[in-house]
């Protein structure tokens, strides 16, 4: 993926101005990643509300962004916290999942559709390991490392994840490879 | 399942939807012209606190109104009483029997 800068700007040392270009600059690398954890965590027309709440945490908080993790592992926490906040407001929090839940959707589903459904029917926390993994293509040890828990869990979260997944496409006709 | 197959599957056939283009002027104009109020209502903390103090001010509201009304009931009828204490003839009343003795001298 890609690096954060080593240095980081002290607050005390700089002006509102660069810290904000400094800010901007991070903004612009890790955009794309928040984006996309938010919507497959979701998959609601609320991720531009979303991904705007997450920044503004990370910029309230900037000042004290220590780089004590990568900028990219700290402002993904803040994505999740906002997600699960958001999951737990709306009531869509998935604790455990039954095969009635592996349901043959409507036929005129587009492709992504159906996609988009197979994720909203993971546990969130299976959704998140298979969504870092299988969607946005980070290994297992990049993973571990976000969720600061051992790679175990996140291969057994992926697996799980990808298990009801693959069940999803298959009761819903869909193959691939 | 191969696990190739299955991350080129997702690629071809999902999308994340477009960031609007002015995503950083609006969350510049946030950061620069930041909204108090709107901070409020979002930040879980101010609401729950904001909650607990309306309650708890409408829980006043009730207690007063239940208990006010008999509290002046009950200051009321006492000062009847002793408006009645003070005004009734103790003396040819409730020991009238055993002051009889007076009438027949």
């Amino acid at each position: 993926m890609f690096k954060t800068k080593k240095i980081f700007l002290n607050a005390t040392e700089v002006t509102h101005e660069e810290l904000l270009l400094d800010f901007k600059k991070r903004y612009l690398e890790t955009k794309g990643f928040v984006r996309s954890s938010i919507y497959w965590m979701i998959n609601s027309n609320d991720v531009d509300d979303l991904v705007q709440e997450v920044f503004l945490k990370g910029w309230r908080n900037y000042k004290s962004f220590e780089n004590r993790s990568s900028f990219k592992t700290w402002i993904y926490r803040i994505s999740m916290n906002v997600v699960y906040d958001f999951l737990k407001r709306n009531k869509v929090v998935v604790q455990e999942i039954s095969d009635e839940d592996i349901f043959i959707i409507d036929n005129n589903l587009e492709m992504s559709d159906i996609i988009s459904k197979g994720f909203m029917i993971l546990p969130v926390e299976q959704r998140e390991a298979f969504m870092l993994h299988y969607q946005l293509e980070h290994t297992y040890c990049e993973i571990a490392k976000l969720l600061t828990i051992p790679e175990g869990t996140v291969k057994s979260r992926v697996s799980a994840g990808k298990k009801t997944f693959i069940s999803f496409l298959k009761k819903n006709g869909v193959s691939y490879g | 399942m191969d696990e190739n197959n299955l991350k080129k599957f997702l690629k071809m056939n999902s999308k994340t939807p477009q960031a609007p283009t002015d995503e950083w002027s609006s969350l510049l104009s946030k950061i620069e012209n930041p909204s108090d109020s709107s901070y409020f209502w979002k930040n879980s903390i101010f609401q729950k606190a904001f909650i607990s103090s309306l309650s708890f001010v409408l829980l006043l509201i009730i207690v007063i109104n239940t208990t006010g009304p008999s509290l002046n009931k009950k200051r009321e009828q006492r000062l009847k009483e002793i408006d009645s204490f003070m005004v009734s003839d103790s003396y040819f009343g409730d020991t009238a029997d055993q002051h009889e003795w007076i009438s027949g001298l």
